[in-house]
């Protein structure tokens, strides 16, 4: 166990390095991207684009600056904001906590009547009953979840003007818990369906899997009920499915949070990710990506040391898919 | 005396494809119809109605704000969402079997494991966010790569392609290497056929299923992602009817009674998206009960698709 768990977290810790090059390597090599925050008058004249270069250390050889911004990341620091001269971390850490809100709402009201029906569908397959949800979870994960939050923006929210999360009057949860919840919820069921979607996909294919195998039987012989079987041998046999699961719904949650709080202008990392890209902020963008980018392969850490403590085949499994990537 | 079945009915295909199959065939039938019909009616861009008609006669999907007639754009839309997710996934597809069935087949190669090694590492960055920052860096202006100049409908079908790499290749290379572990593979090697033959006649017409699969989960991912770009500001840009731009304008303009007006184009969309998860949801049920066994950890299945 020891070993296994040396083995993932340098797995992870050699993901994140990777991650953050990319995104660094992306910003630095991408034609265009370094003169585009720069005022017209400035981008045109040659001497006056170098002068700026030069300003912001943009000069410097390559490596120079790579070494410089994980020495910054190291200490926390994300850079500053080239619009106002704020530090980027300020906006990160403001932005944040309201994204992980929306997140574990929407994963709330998805996971368990996802997992319900999963369970349902696996129980009754290729009878009518698997048939509804089938097709239900497979609408629930087709149905972009940014056209749905336009619906429901326009139609509820002209309607009931009360549930809309207010532009720019985001209340903190300190300070009213039911507001902020209340102006949540509208974007949490939005992204609940495409999580109970898959929720639900990925429990029944994993299910029916173990309802077949000899485990199964010998419960079933040995005279266990039917509930027991579930609960105590079939679930537990499914669990590994688990990690799959939560990826995907993380890696939904994440390209979902970016659309539906740009639609409902929740003030989240998905906005000041899109709205720092379009104000050619790209300090701040940067930041909320690679903050981004690291709790995803945080969550997928987690979920996968747990597993590991529950089920210790899972360290064989997950040893043998490579680590870095469940 | 046997049943005889009517004469010129043939309905066997029912069957085959069961009713998840019919019902997704009829799907994409209904997208690939508004897509007809709009581009039959005429100039998206024409402003040649009132502003805001419900649905009618004269305008069967009513008009936008501007009084451009809503079929068209649909319809302009849905050809330019195709176009997009269809060319993306065929570059990635054909970036990625190559690559896929050599680091397969040399698995032993250094080149290979190093190749291999840079898929699983690119993986670690989730994928719409690499996309979302890879056009919000390149955005506004265009560019020349090799002599060619980059639009900004190019560089959306570039990146999407970029982002679909690694996953294609990596379901390739794990189909290759279970298709080469099977005993017949040995059998015929032991027989004398040539590693080239082997490779060309029995390996790859076996991969097929697989990526058919995974391919036609890419473009409903890809369909969902190009709307979701366009809605961002990162994909095509506006005038140009895109699904995913007509549910941005519809979106931005608040219009509490065009209630048409985001409900169309958007209901467009879901059909063509669960038209193509429900074709592969029908393949996965086939191959599953095949030899070719479905590569392990292929399931990103539904991945960014909520």
């Amino acid at each position: 166990m020891t070993r296994w768990l040396i083995v993932r977290a340098a797995a992870f810790v050699l993901s994140v390095v990777v991650g953050l090059s990319g995104l660094f390597l992306m910003l630095h090599t991408l034609p265009g991207s370094d003169t585009a925050g720069l005022a017209p008058t400035v981008a045109a004249n040659p001497e006056a684009r170098a002068a700026a270069r030069r300003a912001q250390g943009l000069d410097r050889p390559l490596v120079d600056q790579y070494l410089d911004h994980v020495r910054g990341l190291l200490r926390g620091d994300l850079g500053v904001s080239n619009s106002d001269g704020s530090p980027a971390a300020d906006a990160v850490a403001t932005a944040a906590p309201v994204s992980i809100q929306l997140g574990v709402m929407a994963a709330t009201l998805g996971l368990l009547p996802g997992l319900a029906a999963g369970v349902v569908a696996a129980r009754h397959v290729h009878r009518p009953g698997d048939g509804t949800i089938r097709l239900t979870a497979l609408v629930a994960v087709s149905v972009p979840s940014y056209w749905l939050a336009v619906l429901l923006l326009v139609q509820v929210g002209n309607r009931w003007p009360g549930l809309l999360p207010q532009p720019g009057g985001f209340v903190e949860f300190s300070e009213d818990p039911g507001a902020t919840v209340q102006s949540l919820m509208l974007p949490a069921v939005v992204l609940a369906v495409g999580t109970f979607g898959v929720v639900a996909r990925t429990t029944r294919s994993a299910l029916i899997e173990v309802l077949a195998g000899d485990d199964v039987l010998f419960a079933r012989a040995m005279g266990m009920t039917e509930r027991q079987v579930l609960t105590r041998v079939a679930l537990r046999n499914a669990a590994p499915a688990a990690v799959t699961v939560v990826g995907l719904v993380v890696a939904g949650l994440l390209a979902g949070t970016v659309l539906v709080e740009n639609v409902f202008q929740v003030p989240g990392l998905g906005q000041l990710l899109v709205s720092s890209f379009s104000r050619h902020d790209y300090p701040v963008a940067m930041a909320a990506a690679t903050v981004t980018a690291v709790a995803y392969l945080g969550l997928n850490l987690v979920v996968d040391v747990a597993l590991a403590l529950v089920d210790p085949r899972h360290r064989v499994h997950a040893a043998r898919a490579n680590g870095g990537s469940t | 005396m046997k049943a005889r079945r009517p004469q010129g009915l043939d309905l066997s295909w029912v069957r085959t494809l069961g009713w998840a199959g019919i019902l997704g065939a009829a799907l994409i039938a209904a997208f690939l119809a508004v897509a007809a019909a709009g581009l039959l009616r005429g100039d998206p861009l024409a402003l040649d109605g009132t502003p805001l008609t419900p649905p009618g006669p004269s305008h069967p999907f009513g008009t936008d704000s501007l009084g451009r007639d809503l079929l068209a754009r649909t319809g302009h839309g849905a050809v330019t969402s195709a176009m997009v997710s269809v060319v993306s996934v065929g570059l990635a597809t054909a970036v990625a079997l190559p690559l896929g069935i050599l680091t397969g087949w040399f698995r032993r190669h250094p080149v290979a494991s190093v190749v291999t090694w840079a898929v699983e590492l690119v993986q670690v960055v989730p994928p719409f966010i690499a996309v979302v920052v890879l056009l919000g860096l390149s955005a506004d202006t265009d560019h020349q790569v090799l002599g060619v100049r980059l639009t900004a409908t190019g560089r959306l079908i570039l990146s999407l392609a970029v982002a679909f790499v690694p996953f294609m290749t990596r379901v390739v290379r794990s189909a290759t290497m279970a298709e080469l572990s099977s005993e017949y593979v040995d059998g015929l090697i032991l027989l004398g056929v040539r590693r080239r033959e082997l490779l060309g006649r029995e390996v790859l017409p076996n991969l097929a299923p697989a990526v058919v699969v995974q391919v036609l989960l890419a473009l409903s991912v890809a369909v969902f992602a190009e709307g979701g770009l366009s809605y961002l500001g990162l994909g095509v840009p506006p005038p140009a009817p895109t699904l995913g731009n007509l549910i941005a304008e519809a979106g931005t303009q608040l219009l509490g009674d065009a209630w048409w007006y985001a409900l169309i184009p958007g209901l467009v969309l879901v059909a063509g998206i669960t038209g193509v998860n429900l074709l592969a949801d029908v393949a996965t049920d086939r191959i599953s009960g095949q030899r070719t066994p479905v590569p392990e950890n292929s399931p990103a299945t539904d991945e960014p698709a909520s």
